[in-house]
């Protein structure tokens, strides 16, 4: 079924009916300021049902780490890209909806699918090529979304679902080269493309990307 | 357990739903009603 994103009175109504809801909806990427109203109705919506609500986020809160250390759970959040910094505040939100209602947040890495992704003849790589980067399969994280949904243990709570062993740009390349034996080319955006790229369309989140990717993530 | 899937129609909410079906919950799939055009949809990430 479908419904508009600002429907109030539809989805109190589903949710009425239901014992949980996950939230796996993203936002058109030229333009992220519905957002916040979207997740503000479903917050609205939720109230006087007892539906479990997991919202899946990703690691953009996060913005610039600190340290050169791998970013983990008790990594500051420094949001500094448009997008980073409207889920930064969707959070918060739903931090203190959390008193009120069933809520679980779930931090993805950036996800890949390889029955869905073509494997294209260019890979698009943020940042510094040789430094790893660790990604999740989606069916992984899938999976791992309903491991936390079982018996609303995760009530109240933020988990992060982390991927298998970090990969560099040139040992992704490398492995694509293998697999699909056809001359794969890795293409580094740099700081300089992903600014250009930025200053032209900001709601992308594209220096989101080189934060994450620019660090041992 | 009934559980709804908004967003089903995206990358992962498509695998929620093959998930969550295949450990026998009652799924509901709910898509937005507003679609975005092709070219604003996720390039990256």
């Amino acid at each position: 079924m479908t419904l508009h994103p600002e429907d109030v009175a539809g989805h109190h109504q589903l949710f009425s009916k239901t014992d949980c809801v996950v939230d796996a909806r993203s936002q058109r990427y030229d333009d992220w300021s519905l957002y916040p109203a979207m997740i503000e109705a479903t917050v609205t919506a939720l109230v006087g049902t007892h539906a479990h609500y997991v919202y899946v986020d990703n690691l953009y809160l996060y913005g610039r780490p600190a340290t050169s250390q791998p970013l983990n759970e008790t990594a500051p959040q420094q949001p500094v890209s448009v997008k980073g910094q409207i889920r930064w505040r969707v959070e918060q939100r739903l931090m203190q909806a959390m008193a009120q209602h069933p809520i679980t947040i779930v931090r993805l890495r950036d996800f890949y699918a390889i029955t869905t992704d073509p494997l294209p003849r260019t890979l698009r790589w943020f940042g510094p090529p040789d430094l790893p980067h660790q990604f999740i399969h989606i069916p992984d994280a899938a999976q791992a979304i309903q491991w936390l949904v079982e018996g609303d243990l995760t009530v109240g709570q933020v988990w992060h679902v982390a991927g298998p062993d970090p990969i560099s740009g040139t040992e992704l390349r490398d492995l694509a080269r293998a697999v699909s034996g056809v001359k794969t080319h890795l293409r580094v955006m740099g700081p300089i493309t992903v600014r250009l790229i930025s200053l032209g369309f900001p709601p992308l989140g594209v220096s989101s990307k080189l934060n994450i990717y620019g660090n041992p993530h | 357990m009934r559980t709804i899937i908004l967003g089903a129609s995206g990358r992962l909410g498509r695998y929620l739903m093959r998930t969550f079906v295949a450990a026998h919950y009652d799924v509901v799939a709910v898509a937005r009603s507003t679609s975005p055009p092709i070219w604003t949809r996720p390039f990256i990430g």
